[in-house]
């Protein structure tokens, strides 16, 4: 249920917020479809860019059910708290998420947000109401002004002005400054060649649009008949939160209180550690279960990545270095490229379910462009290796931990001396597909895996993503292979 | 649409009007100086319907005239973007044609009439289907759509649509 709404809220991020959304404030200032204003302006130029915030918020916030604390969002996301602020404004103002300040000392809030499905639904519904019903009557010249044009000097005038250009004595329309002959004048210019071309571009525009939104309609209709997910205020999911953890009964609930996180920070780079643990104090089986993922993790990476060297094969894609993933196998990880140490593996792992990866490739942050067969099948050698070297590892240092027993921190070290590889090597997939998927089929897989701490059955979303660091963000649903 | 409302203003009236009759004489002269009247703001007066209360009366220095506050009741009438009026049409050419709903003049441009109307120039001109079924002429009743006002502090100007649904003639003159 909930889920079939995380999915139309993404579907929602990225149809209608992918783009910088401080530029969208000042559009919709004035946006204006028969003016063509809806570019931003040229001489405005933008310190931040912040394309794509929005996206990476709301899909968060999907995966972490209800009330969130913007400070722990901040945090997660790496993102700067001012920037995050604004965009959750925005979001709010388009009435996509509730917010709530709590006053947790004097003067001091925390903000807490969280999203509210039903209003989406009905706000979603209304956009794309209104952006039809504006293109079709564009189409249709429903409401548009009739602009008038004297021949003589000039000057424009439009439809309201009727009345005081008809002359009495002959019935027709004179200029009421020089009393010329007034014809029909269009706004970008005159004749019937100016509105032809405006006519095709909304016609096209029209067409386009049914095709992107799709998937988003698809959507739409699908949620209609789900009974949406209970809105509560912060206060009452709170309280309710409090009653079912009391009753030792949050088995595979969304409404699992979002807790502290728990992080663990595997570096491979040689002796320095890192290891936070906060939040949930937790017992050894706790980390013995999580050891169990990252295990599971290696595995289901190591595997994944056979499979779609398998895949590849069988294919023999010989020019184009593109190979689709499949991520139906009930692991799905996201592990991110990000700037950072060498080769630096950062697991994360929240309380609330999240389980993001974070691998850095980031030996040395050359790109090039020019790739061989040869290169590539020694990349893979190389990922096919490093993946087995991880799996292994991650069970050296299980058993080494063993023997420590380490009994009352999070934190667990991993020593990793990489010398199997040296070449930079990239791995990225994304589970998003294009938007002109017919059925919608966009996947965002969640697959239940044994919970943590009291062992009940929670949903954990594993997303893997590894992608090169100098991968920006691109919609790309295929895997890269490119010579670093 | 027509609201009822209750509306202030000062009333000059001149010396001579007063005595017995001086309140008769203040609502007659209201009557006379506000309906029909237009405002930007509430839009035609259409009718004085009571006076709810008459002020002090300030003497003027030097003319001797003497201002009251009169608040007054009235139903003005004020056209809306997006509402249906029935008009009487008043004039056609070939940009168009001008309607009246009471006070309110409204002008439906050409590439607002439906498509399949097309222009008669002639003694009458008018707006005809090609089968003749459909004539829009001078004195045929409409239902129309208002698009947009222009409001000014003392007029009020319409532009309309008959291309949509339920639209268009309601009664052709000429048919009866
Ligand atoms: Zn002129």
């Amino acid at each position: 249920m909930t889920d079939h709404y995380n999915k139309l809220v993404k579907l929602v991020a990225r149809a209608f917020y992918d783009d910088d959304i401080s530029l969208k404030e000042d559009n919709n200032i004035n946006n204006n479809t028969n003016n063509n204003n809806n570019q931003p302006k040229p001489g405005k130029r933008r310190r931040n860019d912040n394309r794509g915030i929005a996206v990476v918020i709301l899909d968060a916030l999907t995966r972490r059910r209800r009330w969130v604390s913007e400070q722990d969002l901040a945090f997660d996301l790496k993102l700067n708290r001012k920037q995050l602020r604004r965009t959750l404004n925005f979001l709010e103002e388009e009435k996509i998420i509730a917010r709530e300040a709590v006053e947790k000392k004097r003067n001091t809030f925390s903000y807490y947000c969280c999203l509210d499905y039903e209003q989406i639904y009905d706000v979603v519904r209304y956009r794309v109401h209104g952006m039809k019903r504006k293109l079709k009557d564009g189409l249709e010249n429903k409401k548009t002004v009739q602009e008038y044009i004297c021949l003589d000097c000039g000057r424009r005038f439009n439809s309201l002005d009727a009345a005081r250009l008809l002359s009495l004595e002959d019935g027709e329309f004179h200029c009421e400054h020089c009393y010329g002959k007034v014809e029909i004048g269009d706004g970008d210019g005159d004749g019937d060649n100016a509105r032809g071309q405006r006519r095709e571009k909304l016609k096209e525009m029209l067409q386009k649009m049914e095709v992107q939104l799709k998937p988003l309609m698809n959507q739409l209709v699908r949620v209609k008949d789900l009974p949406v997910p209970e809105f509560f205020t912060l206060e009452a999911w709170e309280a309710r939160s409090r009653a079912r953890a009391a009753h030792g009964d949050n088995a595979g609930d969304s409404t699992l209180h979002y807790g502290g996180d728990v992080q663990i920070v595997v570096d491979f780079s040689g002796t320095e550690t890192e290891g936070k643990g906060e939040g949930d104090k937790s017992e050894i089986e706790d980390i013995a279960l999580k050891g169990k993922y990252i295990k599971a993790y290696y595995a289901a990476l190591l595997k994944q990545y056979e499979l779609a060297e398998a895949a590849k094969k069988q294919q023999e894609l010989p020019n184009s270095h593109v190979a689709t993933y499949d991520h139906s196998n009930s692991t799905h990880a996201q592990a991110r490229a990000a700037d950072g140490d060498n080769n630096a593996v950062d697991l994360t792992m929240h309380n609330s379910g999240d389980f993001q990866v974070v691998v850095d490739f980031n030996g040395s942050k050359g790109v090039g462009d020019k790739s061989g067969t040869e290169d590539i099948a020694l990349k893979d050698e190389y990922i096919k290796a490093y993946y087995a070297a991880l799996l292994k590892q991650w069970e050296l240092a299980e058993a080494a931990k063993k023997q420590e027993e380490l009994s009352n921190s999070h934190t667990a070290t991993y020593d990793h001396s990489c010398s199997t590889y040296d070449r930079q090597v990239g791995m990225k997939s994304k589970s998003e597909e294009d938007a002109e998927e017919d059925d919608g089929g966009i996947e965002w897989e969640e697959a239940p895996i044994g919970g943590n701490g009291n062992g009940s059955n929670r949903a954990m979303e594993w997303n893997v993503q590894a992608e090169e660091a100098h991968e920006g963000d691109d919609d790309d649903d295929s895997v890269d292979w490119e010579e670093g | 649409m027509f609201f009822h409302i209750v509306l202030e203003r000062n009333m000059q009236l001149h010396p001579r009007y007063f005595g017995r009759n001086l309140r008769d004489n203040l609502v007659s002269k209201l009557m006379k100086d506000v309906e029909g009247t237009c405002s930007g703001r509430h839009g035609f007066v259409v009718a004085v319907t009571g006076i709810e209360n008459v002020g002090k009366g300030l003497i003027r220095d030097g003319t001797g005239f003497v201002t009251f506050p009169v608040k007054y009741q009235c139903v003005v009438f004020r056209p809306f973007k997006g509402e249906i009026l029935e008009a009487v049409v008043t004039m056609v050419n070939k940009m168009g044609f001008f309607a009246e709903a009471g006070p309110v003049q409204i002008f439906v441009s050409n590439h607002l009439i439906p498509d399949d109307m097309e222009f008669q120039s002639g003694d009458i001109p008018n707006y005809t289907t090609s089968d003749g079924s459909v004539k829009i002429q001078k004195d045929s009743e409409v239902r129309l759509k208002i698009i947009g006002t222009r409001v000014d502090a003392t007029e009020i100007f319409c532009i309309g649509t008959i291309k949509d649904d339920f639209l268009g003639v309601i009664n052709d003159p000429t048919a009866i």
